[in-house]
């Protein structure tokens, strides 16, 4: 396909959305809350598209069409074990990070560990660690970019400037209206990637499986429909993917953002519907491919694949679905790091700093952390799934400190630093150096590290003051968002 | 805690069974989408029912 078709395509796509984030421009008002919150009045249909839109990412057609590819059913699997999961935390943890940021006033999850455990140091710290989780989290998303628009175009558009694209569309939108330009054209960009799959899949079923889709594929790869993932896999990719949305910042401030009750409850069940049916719809694509360009060598290419056999306007539809998938992923990590750098960084190193200087340093650090994950991207590491669930699974080191600080007051700052540290750099070594001590994967080793330590190190010190009320005040938030509204 | 939320994390763990079980001892030797697929397309839709069904009970008041 010649370049400039997708070059046109992507204009159009982003002057629509350019409107969007226009109108949201209009009604941007002053301060950290507004901009990067919308000022805590996001409602239910467009909170449970931006967190569908956050949550996924170009890995779900690129990466995860590519793990069914060469895995088979398991993928699936493991997708629907993430979705399942995610939907049942949500519906405990959100109500509670939503009425703490309303008592408390935080903008971050960063900002509640430090405050729940009273210790800056590990708003700082968890902040850094956020940081250099998300860094091979944001590559993933202009790897897929790179990838597709080199295989789109033939290479007419070479692939560090497909990956370079998508960040600048991305950084547009987050960068002068916020969360409310986030929040809103991650609507459209969910609706995009609902309309392109689905054209996808009548295509599909239409042309290349007129005798039926379900039947010919179990008839030519039924190897591809039988569970061949060992366990250890199983274990080591499920973990991290379980905790997922608690634990990567641009999903749970998202927490934050929340108008109200109702609010929470259309987040939550809008995400499972939204989630369902694209998972169904990209495993299918993986599964189809098997039968349509069998014995591709990296699984990967899988999509990129498929896409050019399709006819060109459809294609690019897929395409522009799947950079809409990658720039709303992308514009919420900028958003959430920039908030994170400001409040849990800047902020605590001078804490007489103004709220439009907090602001100002937290979007300096934005084109530098791009730079650094389009150099990653360029490195083209491993399978896009693989970095995906590296990152997830680093973040595992601070799921006791957020459980602790919800569920447990004993839980005390010296055992969220102790325990933190340690665990991420082994989670790291364990997956640079391939280890897999007993069979089992890296994020298992980090989790059973910082769970013990922490658990230890709690009973050796003294928990902070305010353990008692955060706990209680988010454990009672029924009653205390009656209070509220009242 | 309340009895209510508990009833999710009792569901959750269920949940959570059940998706490393049936993998290993019934999906394996199922390579028909009524197998695999179909079991792991119907687990996210009752989970969506449960808590629909839940948030409707156990958030009633705030709901109003």
């Amino acid at each position: 396909m010649s370049p400039v078709w997708i070059y046109l395509a992507i204009a159009i796509w982003f002057a629509f959305g350019l409107i969007i984030s226009w109108q949201a421009r209009k009604r941007l008002g002053k301060g950290i809350v507004e901009y990067f919150l919308a000022n805590r009045r996001i409602g239910s249909i467009i909170g449970a598209f931006t967190l569908s839109a956050t949550v996924y990412s170009a890995f779900m057609m690129i990466g995860l069409v590519g793990l069914v590819y060469s895995s088979g059913i398991g993928a699936f699997g493991f997708e629907i074990v993430f979705l399942v999961a995610s939907l049942l935390l949500l519906a405990l943890f959100i109500p509670r990070f939503w009425i703490a940021g309303k008592k408390y006033g935080y903008v971050t999850p960063a900002e509640l560990l430090g405050d729940r455990y009273e210790n800056r140091a590990i708003s700082v710290i968890v902040a850094i660690i956020f940081i250099i989780t998300l860094i091979p989290y944001t590559a993933v998303q202009l790897m897929g970019a790179g990838f597709l628009t080199e295989t789109l175009s033939g290479g007419g558009i070479p692939y560090w400037l497909g990956s370079l694209i998508l960040p600048i569309i991305a950084l547009v939108y987050a960068w002068w209206a916020g969360m409310r330009s986030v929040a809103w054209t991650d609507a459209l960009q969910g609706i995009i990637m609902l309309i392109g799959s689905l054209a996808l899949l009548g295509f599909i079923w239409v042309v290349f499986f007129p005798e039926g889709m379900f039947s010919t594929i179990a008839a030519s790869s039924p190897e591809k429909l039988k569970f061949t993932w060992g366990f250890n896999m199983w274990l080591g990719l499920c973990l991290p993917w379980i905790f997922f949305m608690l634990l990567i910042p641009q999903v749970s401030q998202r927490f934050f953002i929340l108008r109200d009750v109702r609010s929470i409850r259309g987040m939550i069940i809008g995400f499972g519907i939204f989630g369902l049916i694209y998972t169904v719809l990209v495993s299918i694509f993986g599964l189809a491919a098997v039968n349509i360009v069998p014995g591709l060598e990296k699984a990967d290419s899988a999509m990129p694949a498929l896409l050019s056999l399709v006819p060109a306007a459809l294609a690019l539809t897929i395409a522009i679905s799947i950079f809409a998938a990658s720039v709303s992923t992308i514009n919420s990590i900028v958003l959430s790091l920039s908030s994170i750098a400001g409040r849990d960084i800047y902020r605590v190193l001078s804490p007489k700093i103004s709220e439009d200087r907090e602001l100002f340093w937290g979007k300096l650090l934005i084109p530098v952390m791009f730079l650094i994950a389009w150099g990653v991207a360029q490195l083209k590491l491993g399978m896009i799934s693989i970095l995906s669930t590296m990152s997830s699974g680093a973040l595992l080191s601070i799921l006791p400190a957020l459980l602790g600080a919800f569920f447990w007051k004993r839980g005390t700052a010296a055992a969220v630093i102790s325990s933190s540290i340690p665990s991420v750099i082994v989670t790291g070594w364990f997956y640079m150096a391939g280890l897999k001590p007993l069979g089992l994967w890296p994020p298992v080793w980090g989790l059973i590290i910082s769970t013990v330590i922490y658990i230890v190190v709690s009973y050796l010190t003294k928990p902070p003051e305010k353990a008692s009320e955060f706990v209680d005040y988010t454990n009672n938030w029924q009653a205390n968002a009656r209070a509220m509204t009242e | 805690m309340k009895g209510s939320e508990l009833q999710l994390v009792w569901v959750l763990v269920a949940v959570i069974i059940l998706t490393f079980i049936v993998p290993f001892t019934v999906l394996k030797y199922t390579p028909t989408f009524s197998g695999g697929f179909a079991f792991f397309s119907l687990v996210p839709v009752a989970t969506i029912i449960y808590i629909a069904i839940y948030v409707a009970k156990s958030w009633k008041e705030l709901l109003k």
